[in-house]
C-alpha cells in the first residue's frame, strides 16, 4: 500500500503509521495548498465499541521545506485529547449524535494545531476543536456529512482545518500485488500463470483518521509571495509528514505515562517509498530518520529490488527493462530524491536542489487541472498539476509508480532508451471512481463508510 | 558486572521524592547547583543504555538529560541484579 503497514514497527502502533500524505494546489482555492495526511490503516467501519481516533500520546506534524534542504521551515503540530462523558458506560454513544456537542456522544476528542515557523515562536492556531465521532450508522450517526463539516474549522489567516474520520481515497488491489507481484489484468504473463481478470481494490470499505490542513501559498513560500512562473525560483514545497512518540513508556495496573522527547516513528512523503523501496532491515530506521538523512537510501531508489523482479516475474515481457540491472536509475533518484529538474518536461520543475530527500515536491505556479482535463496518471498523463507533482488525492500512485520502476520514465534521462511496451501499460486494473470517491471541496477525502452500511468484500 | 539490556534497564520510574534525589544526585555529580524535579505529577524515568559508558538517560517531562556518573550507572545495575521477577 501506500504507506499502510510499510515497516514492521509501525505496522504494530497503527495510530501513528502514517498511511498517505497529499500536497495540491487547493482547486477551489487556487491560493491556497491543502496538505492531508492519514493515519491507522484499514479500518474496518464496524470496528466498535472502542471506534478508532488519533492517539493523544502522538504528536502529529505536517512539515513543509522551503528552501530545499530537507529539514523543516514550517511544521504544523496537531495534539489530541481525549475526553469520556461518562465512564461507566461501555458504549461510544448513548443515542443518536446530532452535534459534535451532543451529550449523546460519550467519547469526544480535541485536538490543538500549532504553527511553527523557523527562528519564530510557535502560534497556536486553535485549540479545542473537536473531532466529529467515527461513522457508525444510521441510528447513531444519522445526518453524517453535516456533523462531519460542522467539524471543518476556518481559523485566522485564510487557514482551514480538519481531522477526523475519511475513507481511504487510496486505491489497490492488494491482494493481488502482494502476490508475488501479479496484476491482475496480467496476470496471465505471470511466472505462475492464471487467467487475467479485472483489479480489486482491496481498500475500498476502509477508512482512514485524516489530518487537513488548507493554508495560503503567500504563507508557505519561502519569500511569502504566490509564484507564477513555473520555472521561476521559489516554487517548489516540499511537504512530509511524521510522528512521534515520547522516549519513554511505563505501565503498572494503575498507571500509564509517557516522559522525555518526542522520537519520530513514522513519516511519509513520496507514497510507497519506504514500502516498496526500502528494504525490510531498514524500514523502522528509516521512518525514524529525517528526509535530509535520505543519501543512506538513495542505493535502493538507483536499482530498485522491483525493478529486478518484474523481468523475472513477467518472462519475455520486460528485456529491454532487464538491461538496467546494473544502471543507475537517474529518473527514480530524481522523481522521488530531488525532484525533476527544468528541462526534460516542457514547462514542468520540482526540482529542490542537490540535497536528496523524501519528500512531495510541489511546485505551487502550476494550478490545478480543470476536472475535465485531469489525468489520473498525472505527468505521466500530461497533467502537470498531479503527481509526482506534489500528489492529489485522486492520482493514480500505483500505477505511475509501476510504470516508472518499469523504465516508462528512463528516456528523461537517457533518450536512447526504449521503453518496454508494457512500462506503459502495465496497472492493478483498479481505477476510481469505483467504490471509492471524493469531495469537491476541503477536505477533498469523502465521508467515511459507516459500519451499519459496509458491506463484505467479495469478487 | 554484566551490561544491562536496554529493555531490562528501561526506565522503571521511581515514585516521589527518591525520583528527584536521583536526579538532583546526578546533577550534583556533574558539579551543578543542586536542585529538585518536582516529581508530584509527573514521573522521573531513567534508562542505562549501554553500562560500560557509565551514562544514565533521564527523562522527564518532554526534556531527556544524559549524565555520566558510573558510580549511579553502578548502584542502580547492583540494584537491578537484586530484582527478582
Amino acid at each position: 500500500m501506500s504507506s499502510h503497514r510499510e515497516a514492521p514497527e509501525i505496522s504494530k502502533d497503527p495510530v501513528a503509521d502514517s498511511t498517505d500524505t497529499y500536497a495540491f494546489v487547493s482547486p477551489d482555492r487556487p491560493d491556497t495548498v491543502t496538505i492531508i495526511t492519514n493515519y491507522i490503516p484499514l479500518e474496518d467501519p464496524a470496528g466498535g465499541p472502542n471506534f478508532f481516533e488519533f492517539g493523544d500520546d502522538v504528536l502529529y506534524r505536517i512539515n513543509v521545506d522551503n528552501d530545499g534542504d530537507g529539514k523543516a521551515d514550517i511544521t504544523y503540530d496537531f495534539n489530541f485529547k481525549t475526553i469520556v462523558n461518562n465512564p461507566d458506560s461501555f458504549l461510544y454513544n448513548v443515542g443518536p449524535i446530532g452535534s459534535l456537542d451532543d451529550p449523546n456522544f460519550n467519547r469526544r476528542q480535541f485536538f490543538t494545531v500549532t504553527e511553527d515557523r523557523k527562528g519564530k515562536k510557535a502560534k497556536t492556531l486553535g485549540k479545542n476543536l473537536a473531532s466529529p465521532p467515527c461513522n457508525i450508522g444510521l441510528r447513531s450517526t444519522p445526518g453524517y456529512s453535516d456533523l462531519a463539516n460542522s467539524a471543518i474549522y476556518s481559523l485566522d489567516d485564510g487557514i482551514v482545518v480538519f481531522a477526523g474520520q475519511r475513507l481511504d481515497g487510496f486505491y489497490v488491489d492488494l491482494g493481488s500485488i502482494f502476490d508475488l507481484a501479479a496484476l491482475r489484468p496480467f496476470q496471465h504473463l505471470h511466472l505462475i500463470p492464471t487467467p487475467a481478470a479485472p483489479g480489486i481494490d482491496a481498500l475500498r470499505a476502509f477508512n482512514v483518521h485524516t489530518i487537513a490542513i488548507q493554508i495560503p501559498i503567500s504563507r508557505l513560500t519561502r519569500k511569502g509571495k504566490v509564484p507564477t512562473d513555473p520555472l521561476g525560483p521559489d516554487t517548489v514545497l516540499g511537504v512530509w509528514a511524521s510522528a512521534y512518540r515520547q522516549k519513554g513508556r511505563y505501565r503498572d495496573e494503575n498507571r500509564s505515562w509517557s516522559s522525555g522527547p518526542y522520537q519520530q516513528v513514522s513519516r511519509l512523503g513520496m507514497p510507497l517509498f519506504n514500502e516498496v523501496i526500502v528494504p525490510m532491515g531498514r524500514k523502522d530506521r528509516w521512518n525514524a530518520l529525517p528526509p535530509h538523512r535520505d543519501s543512506e537510501f538513495a542505493q535502493y531508489v538507483a536499482r530498485p529490488e522491483l525493478g529486478k523482479l518484474l523481468p523475472f516475474l513477467y518472462p519475455g515481457v520486460f528485456p529491454n527493462l532487464a538491461t538496467l540491472q546494473e544502471v543507475d536509475r537517474a529518473d527514480l533518484l530524481a522523481i522521488l530524491l530531488t525532484g525533476i529538474p527544468a528541462g526534460p518536461i516542457p514547462g514542468f520543475q520540482n526540482y529542490t536542489g542537490p540535497t536528496q530527500a523524501d519528500m512531495l515536491r510541489l511546485n505551487v505556479a502550476i494550478p490545478p487541472t480543470a476536472p475535465d482535463a485531469v489525468s489520473l496518471n498525472g505527468i505521466l498523463g500530461g497533467d502537470l498539476a498531479g503527481f509526482p507533482n506534489g500528489r492529489r488525492v485522486f492520482d493514480n500512485i500505483v500505477t505511475v509508480e509501476l510504470q516508472a520502476i518499469a523504465g516508462a520514465t528512463y528516456p528523461l534521462v537517457n533518450k536512447d532508451y526504449v521503453p518496454d511496451g508494457a512500462a506503459s501499460l502495465i496497472n492493478d486494473g483498479v481505477l476510481p471512481p469505483g467504490n471509492v470517491s471524493y469531495l469537491d471541496v476541503f477536505p477533498y477525502l469523502d465521508h467515511p463508510v459507516s459500519g451499519y452500511d459496509v458491506q463484505p468484500l467479495s469478487v | 558486572m554484566g551490561v544491562l539490556s536496554r529493555e531490562a534497564a528501561a526506565a522503571a520510574p521511581t515514585s516521589g521524592v527518591a525520583a528527584g534525589k536521583s536526579s538532583a544526585a546526578a546533577n550534583a555529580t556533574a558539579g551543578q547547583a543542586e536542585a529538585f524535579v518536582d516529581v508530584t505529577h509527573e514521573p522521573v524515568m531513567f534508562c542505562v543504555h549501554d553500562a560500560k559508558l557509565g551514562e544514565v538517560s533521564i527523562l522527564h517531562g518532554t526534556n531527556e538529560v544524559v549524565v555520566k556518573d558510573p558510580e549511579l550507572v553502578r548502584r542502580v545495575l547492583t540494584a537491578a541484579a537484586r530484582q527478582k521477577f
